[in-house]
């Protein structure tokens, strides 16, 4: 892989919130380990790994979730296994949102995904759910959604409703909108976001860069971040993730959201053999309420994984 | 056509206990497609407005019943009868898209379960000897097995 070169912009903003800046850069220049999960709702484990070892691909077991695998090999996604569904190649960190409510979904009658497509994390969530419940499926990309819907077919998924909305305007239109007592009692809200943490992946998200463009998708997260907020049942929770470092989007939306809701609760994750950063306590000249210390950040060099945020919400009964 | 018909051509061809879809919602759409989903599901469904709900199950023919291929694949399985094992070679073609020429087989001329050892590959048409290939396009890869 030919060397990143980071905007100087870039390098100023997250050099001096990383904990350690010659480890972070180091690691954003690796290539990101190729990465699986073993899919429950059609395979049996141990036999899809003895399947996998037969056929000679070559796997190591991730510390912190038994169903996750990394590999080096490029083969996996030209097994029969991957081709039936057995396993989903997915990025370690996006396997962290439904992972943190895996315990509250398990017995969740209704589960609404906001931004879906491609479906990897709703399949994960169907996964967990053990393929129970109701699980809304919602993305405003209308094209997005063909991808959204074959992962759906190819996993095996029963639990779903595909909708096609704008989020920010999700369940309010009379004529079919959600309405009660259909209240979820957990969203997934994996915004769209300025994607800085996938540059392992996709160097050309570099290219693209711009703090305009953070500025933009931050407009955008807080309308969702609200939104799927009221939806929730009271005592139900949200996970609001995205996979960038900047703060705008990340711990200024959950400010935001507590500036602007008063029964909202941050929660502490913890994922046993799993290293997350603390959220930020202040951004430039803005200090944050002390609850966002419950954030997550998940910085690549910590886990070898891709960059990524994370915060749990309650809302207070 | 029910379900409880539907059940009853799966477990009359395939071997398939009803008891399988016991806990889950038959919704039938228009063109003869029918998809499979939870309870939970179907009770919330009239609230939103739905691109698609669970599971392409089948589709209804005049005369026939054809099992999805995703739906074969996670069930196919359990079945019992009308099952068309494929060699290595044979599961190669088939996941690529190929009607195959089969040498000898229990199954009866129809809707076959097609597998390669342990996995339920999709579905087939068989007729004397033949197999048509009912892989949806898009499902169709090249692979090494």
């Amino acid at each position: 892989m030919a060397e990143l070169q980071f905007p100087k912009k870039f390098v100023e903003r997250y050099g001096k919130i990383v904990d350690d800046e010659k480890a972070f850069f180091e690691c954003l220049q690796a290539r990101l380990p190729r990465a699986f999960r073993v899919n429950n709702l059609k395979a049996e484990k141990s036999q899809v790994l003895k399947n996998l070892e037969q056929k000679g691909i070559e796997f190591q077991k991730v510390p912190w979730y038994e169903d996750a695998f990394v590999t080096n090999s490029l083969d996996i996604g030209n097994t029969i296994d991957h081709f039936i569904g057995y396993i989903y190649i997915q990025e370690l960190v996006s396997m962290l949102p439904a992972l943190l409510a895996a315990k509250e979904i398990k017995s969740a009658q209704l589960v609404l995904d906001a931004a879906a497509a491609p479906g990897s994390k709703t399949t994960h969530l169907a996964d967990l759910m053990g393929n129970k419940g109701c699980i809304i499926a919602n993305d405003r990309d209308f094209w997005r959604i063909k991808a959204l819907k074959f992962n759906l077919e190819k996993l095996g998924v029963l639990n779903t409703i595909i909708t096609n909305q704008d989020f920010r305007f999700f369940g309010v239109n009379k004529k079919g909108g959600l309405e009660e007592p259909w209240f979820p009692n957990f969203v997934l809200m994996d915004a769209p976001c300025s994607s800085e943490g996938t540059v392992r992946k996709d160097p050309d998200v570099l290219a693209r860069w711009s703090e305009k463009n953070i500025f933009g998708m931050a407009r955008l997260q807080q309308q969702m971040v609200l939104k799927g907020f009221d939806l929730l049942t009271p005592g139900g929770s949200m996970v609001y993730s995205t996979c960038t470092f900047a703060p705008e989007e990340n711990e200024e939306i959950i400010q935001f959201l507590l500036e602007k809701r008063e029964d909202v609760k941050i929660e502490k994750c913890e994922l046993s053999g799993f290293r997350f950063g603390t959220g930020l306590e202040k951004w430039g000249e803005r200090e944050f309420d002390s609850q966002i210390q419950n954030c997550c950040r998940v910085w690549p060099h910590h886990n070898n994984t891709g960059g990524f945020f994370l915060t749990k919400v309650r809302k207070v009964e | 056509m029910d379900k409880q018909e539907i059940l009853g051509y799966l477990e009359e061809r395939f071997g398939l206990d009803s008891g399988l879809f016991g806990g889950l919602e038959f919704l039938e759409e228009s063109k003869g497609r029918v998809f499979i989903t939870t309870k939970d599901v179907a009770k919330i469904v009239g609230g939103v407005r739905p691109v698609t709900v669970g599971l392409l199950f089948c589709r209804l023919g005049e005369h026939s019943i054809k099992l999805s291929s995703n739906i074969t694949q996670l069930f196919g399985n359990k079945a019992t009868k009308n099952i068309v094992f494929l060699s290595e070679v044979e599961a190669k073609k088939f996941i690529e898209g190929e009607d195959l020429e089969i040498q000898k087989t229990e199954a009866t001329d129809g809707y076959v379960i097609v597998k390669h050892k342990d996995y339920p590959l999709g579905v087939g048409l068989l007729k004397e000897g033949a197999i048509k290939n009912m892989l949806p396009k898009a499902k169709r890869i090249k692979i090494e097995i």
